[in-house]
């Protein structure tokens, strides 16, 4: 349940957003929200004092295509860019979280920052070696700073943000969009379920690109000349109560091995 | 003037607008200023000493008006059919999710962050986590006082063991007849418990008036059961205590025994005069408040080899987690039923409820059904296989008929239904004799299953219903009854059978939604597939009745015999000059003169109804009569499975079922589709997973995963209509069986396709994968 005391706040631009956070102890961004509502209704230990809803920033809400490049909102609800359909791995891949009224509450800047294991529309991006555009608080009396970057550099298990730092935007070469590309996804049952492995595959010159979510306790993507070298490169599988490792290696062995041969 | 029947028509459900809208009013939409709210701290271990509780810190937070332990209500013991439950834990918790304390305060969010400031120290012990290891030699007892708990005599504890009851079924003489059988086959089935799932998560909310009554609104399957029960576990007189039962969003049985309503009354006394709500999270309903049972089972079939079954004997553990709840009822309704729907000369049975350390289990859907059925399709299943023979042949040669013995001995009447019917109809819709098995050319592998169902309330021989009727100025007729509205639309149905029995526009008659413990009358609970049957005589009853009041005021302005009237069509007339006639509305309130002289007034019919003849079991052999109208049916199954991962579907589902006559098809379609869907939930996915401890490691809607619109299969819902003769107009009961005969089915199929016998559900795709490939090495 939400605490009694809880502060909202709707900035209308970025600057404006990470000065509130600054100004208020326990702040949040806020997205879709829906992480923020269910962690809070469910755990002492997710402390919320105030939200900062970033869908009124203009940029963190735009999707548009210049200079060759692809650039997404992070406050994009995920039902939008799978309709936009301009980058077809990553509407596959979205389309397969969760269900479609829940997707138009997911952003995709939350999928990605949240705290779940999974955060699938990740991979897309990180295969595509996208850029993402943030800004954080300046330290002290400093102006907030903006900064872009390659999302594989700040990607360890998780996305490595300062803290206060908002992400508004990623982008990536519309050429990478047109590459042949696979998406496998696999539950425990029904198709509304985090995945047990969702598998990206996109081959380019080199060989392949691979990316894999659900199977490990976060995503992981490597490349390799085929794509046998590429899964031995992600590592092995972990078990929980949703599946096995043993069962999740075959299940990626399968959808790879299907995945290539739709690419073959 | 003649009228065509309403019956067999299919109007729009009067509630459609209001629920489709979110307009409905529901129990928890009824809260009123000035309402406290009870938040519940529950055990992260599923069996444990309890040590110190200090409430302190909790009872120093502002807004808190009260905290609790088992400590405060030191002798209350709640029970269904046997009190063993304490309100709150007291010295020990039984399973993960039992209550150990609870705060009071004026709001929930005050109320929820006070309980996170209660200190509980546990000690853990050694938790039992299936009906085999609690009847094991030397196995923890988890009710020491089994013996001195509060029972009826239809239910046998055996103090000393974890056994909450044993129904024995001897008939014939099983051990001689398998002994001399030809063709004998054997196997265990087994599954996990888990959860209802209905939409609305349980509330109560409890006010201690001044006056010193109590009045409980309750999201209840069953406003008298629970006035009755609490009045036993409180030590109220049934007088001073008002159940009120709003529209409830879905039961399935998770409602129809006591749940919230106690210690929502014991902390209402502490409280006069101010309301108190105690609602469950989902989490807590799905842990805390009872699910559904598991089970283990054995089962042992002989046949000849022609393929008669000569004997069954059987062995069912019912899985009733730490209370006995609805389940000792469970366990006894399927002894009744245990060998399914099939003659069977020689039946020797054990149906045990065993006390585990798992949430505790209550009534759902089936009823014992959908777990004698599973067990017993699944023998047969072996039975065919070891025969070599079709197992729909297998069924049809072996369905029971007029004139054969239930296991308790009793006859089948005229009055059963045709299942012989039933599964012709399943052969159809499945295309049954074009192949049972079929590889694709993607590699994946087709399969069909089937399975036969038969189901009886289980009910006390003295189950009741009653109804009244009575008119407005319109000449508009209210029936009004104790049913509850759970979304299974028996509203709709009774209003059908009263439009029809008054001859009357379906608009011009009303049922009553609340059902009020102080002022519907009687009705003994809303569940065992019975309120369109019994509440339907009772209504027919009210109907007559009032009838009747209306010929005798009219004879007079009309002068004539009552017997020369009719009514029909909103008037009463002569019947054989049906213009000579009087509007309803001139006399169902008096009929008045033209000088002002008034005769009759207000016209009430009033209607009961009590079951006809049943009889209890007698406690060594069964014997006894105690299932009321028996509903039958075949359901199958069409499945795909890929062998490459396990990845399974099933793509088709039919049910027939012999419902004696339909009263209102797009409901029955309703109630069947939906039991069906629900059934290949619970063989496909729906289950508790527990961790080493018994903890309950996917107790929230994100883990525990339903069937969802778009995995439905194409549905098939057939009826076949043997008149049940004393049915109102012939109908029976059918808003339950549709899910009994689909984990069998489904099973059956799998197993075909997997090429290995599969007797353990939830059949997950890593099941199914694990299963082929145990069986390849
Ligand atoms: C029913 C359901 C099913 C789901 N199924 C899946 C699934 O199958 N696969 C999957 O991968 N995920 C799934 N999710 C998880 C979901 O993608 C994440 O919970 C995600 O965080 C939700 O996005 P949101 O916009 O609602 O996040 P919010 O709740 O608004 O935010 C989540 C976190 O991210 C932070 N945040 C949000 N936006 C930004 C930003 N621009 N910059 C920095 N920080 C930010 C917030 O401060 C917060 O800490 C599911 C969620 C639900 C509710």
């Amino acid at each position: 349940m939400m605490p009694n005391e809880l502060r909202y706040l709707r900035p209308d631009s970025a600057e404006e957003a990470v000065a509130v956070w600054s100004a208020h102890t326990g702040a949040r961004y806020l997205a879709g929200g829906t992480e923020i509502h269910t962690m809070a209704r469910r755990s002492a230990s997710y402390p919320v004092s105030a939200l900062i809803d970033i869908k009124r920033i203009a940029e963190a809400s735009a999707l548009s295509i210049a200079k060759g490049r692809l650039t997404l909102g992070a406050a994009l609800p995920l039902s939008a860019i799978a309709d936009d359909g301009a980058f077809p791995l990553l509407t596959a891949t979205i389309r397969g979280i969760a269900d479609r009224t829940t997707r138009n509450r997911l952003s995709i800047g939350g999928n990605i920052a949240g705290m779940l294991p999974y955060r699938e529309a990740i991979l897309p991006l990180l295969l595509a070696d996208a850029l993402c555009l943030s800004i954080a608080p300046g330290s002290g009396s400093e102006p907030p700073l903006r900064r872009e970057w390659r999302l594989r550099e700040r990607f360890d298990k998780r996305l490595l943000l300062d803290p206060g730092e908002l992400i508004l935007s990623f982008s990536l070469p519309l050429a990478f969009a047109a590459l042949p590309w696979s998406h496998r996804r696999r539950t425990r049952t029904g198709p509304v379920d985090y995945p047990l492995a969702t598998l990206c595959l996109v081959r380019e010159s080199g060989g392949f690109l691979l990316g894999v979510s659900g199977a490990h306790p976060y995503p992981v993507f490597a490349s390799g000349a085929d794509g046998a070298a590429a899964l031995k490169a992600l590592g092995a599988p972990k078990g929980d109560q949703r599946a096995t490792a043993e069962y999740r290696a075959a299940l990626m062995e399968t959808m790879l091995s299907s995945a290539l041969e739709e690419l073959s | 003037m003649t009228r065509t029947s309403q019956l067999g028509s299919s109007p729009e459900r009067s509630d459609a607008p209001a629920k489709t809208s979110g307009a409905l009013r529901y129990t928890d939409d009824r809260v009123r200023p000035g309402t406290l709210h009870a938040a519940v701290l529950y055990s992260p271990h599923a069996h444990a000493d309890i040590g110190r509780i200090d409430c302190a810190a909790a009872l120093a937070f502002p807004g808190v008006r009260g905290a609790f332990t088992g400590a405060d209500w030191p002798d209350v013991l709640i029970g269904l059919y046997m009190g063993d439950k304490p309100p709150l834990a007291r010295g020990r918790v039984r399973y993960y999710g039992e209550p150990v304390a609870v705060v009071v305060a004026d709001d929930e969010a005050a109320a929820l962050e006070a309980l996170r400031l209660i200190r509980a120290d546990f000690t853990p012990l050694p938790a039992l986590g299936s009906p085999r290891e609690a009847l094991a030699p030397g196995a923890p007892i988890l009710h020491p006082d089994l013996g001195s708990y509060r029972r009826i005599a239809a239910i046998l504890p055996e103090p000393g063991s974890n056994v909450a009851n044993r129904s024995r079924i001897r008939k014939g003489d099983a051990d001689a007849a398998l002994a001399s059988s030809p063709v004998v086959v054997e196997g265990e089935f087994s599954f996990p418990p888990g959860d209802h799932a209905a939409m609305e998560p349980r509330v109560a909310i409890a006010e201690f008036g001044l006056d010193g009554r109590l009045t409980v609104g309750s999201s209840t399957q069953s406003p008298f059961g629970v006035r009755t029960l609490l009045s036993k576990a409180l030590g109220l007189p049934e007088r001073d205590i008002e159940v009120i039962a709003a529209p409830v969003g879905g039961g399935f049985g998770g409602k129809a025994g006591i749940q919230l309503e106690p210690l929502a009354c014991l902390l209402a006394m502490r409280f006069p005069g101010r309301p108190v709500r105690l609602a469950n999270t989902r989490e807590a309903d799905m842990v805390s408040s009872p699910g559904r049972p598991g089970l283990q089972s054995r089962v042992r079939v002989g046949a000849t080899r022609e393929g008669m079954i000569q004997a069954m004997d059987m062995e069912l553990l019912f899985d009733s987690g730490a209370y006995a709840d609805y389940a000792v009822n469970v366990s006894r309704a399927a002894a009744v039923a245990c060998t399914g729907p099939y003659n069977v000369p020689n039946v020797k049975a054990d149906t045990l409820c065993v006390y585990t350390n798992h949430p505790f289990a209550t009534a759902f859907r089936g009823f014992g059904h959908i777990e004698l059925s599973y067990a017993t399709e699944r023998a047969l299943d072996l039975l065919a296989a070891r025969l070599g023979m079709d197992p729909l042949e297998l069924r049809l040669k072996n369905a029971a008929r007029p004139g054969h013995t239930t296991p308790t001995g009793a006859t089948l009447d005229p009055n059963t239904g045709d299942l012989p019917a039933c599964i012709a109809r399943v052969r159809e819709r499945l295309d049954w004799d074009a192949g049972r098995r079929a590889v694709l050319p993607d590699g994946r592998i087709r399969a069909k299953g089937i399975a036969c169902f038969w189901k009886a309330p289980a009910i006390p021989t003295f189950t009741d219903a009653a109804a009244t009727l009575s008119f407005a100025e319109d000449g508009s007729a209210v029936l009004a009854t104790g049913v509850v509205e759970l979304g299974q639309g028996s509203f709709d149905g009774l209003r059908l059978i009263v439009a029809e029995a008054l001859g009357m526009d379906l608009a011009m008659v009303r049922v009553l939604r609340d059902a009020d413990t102080d002022r519907s009358p009687h009705d003994w609970t809303t569940a065992a597939s019975r309120s369109l049957f019994m509440a339907g005589r009772a209504a027919l009853e009210a109907v007559a009745d009032a009838v009747a009041q209306i010929k005798r005021v009219a004879s007079a302005p009309l002068r004539c015999p009552e017997e020369d009237l009719e009514v029909s069509g909103g008037r009463v007339f002569l019947r054989d000059d049906p213009e000579q006639g009087l509007p309803l509305s001139t006399v169902v309130l008096g009929y008045v003169y033209p000088n002002g002289n008034a005769i009759g007034g207000p016209v009430i019919g009033r209607g009961r109804y009590i079951a006809r003849g049943l009889s209890g079991m007698d406690p060594d052999t069964g014997e006894g009569r105690p299932g009321l109208e028996w509903t039958m049916g075949a359901e199958g199954v069409e499945v795909e499975l890929d062998p490459r991962d396990g990845g399974f579907r099933v793509t088709k589902a039919a049910c027939a079922m012999d419902v004696g006559r339909l009263i209102h098809p797009a409901l029955a379609r309703g109630q069947v589709v939906g039991a069906m869907g629900m059934g290949i939930g619970y063989a496909t996915r729906e289950a508790f997973v527990f961790d080493s401890r018994q903890g309950v490691q996917n107790g929230s809607l994100r883990d525990y995963k339903l069937l969802r619109y778009g995995e439905e299969p194409e549905y098939f819902a057939d009826f076949v209509e043997t008149p049940q003769g004393d049915g109102p107009y012939g109908a029976r009961g059918l808003g339950e069986q549709g899910i009994i005969g689909m984990p069998g089915a489904i099973a059956q199929a799998a197993s075909l396709a997997a090429g290995v016998e599969l007797n353990e559900l939830p059949l997950t795709p890593e099941h199914l994968w694990r299963a082929m490939r145990e069986a390849r090495s």
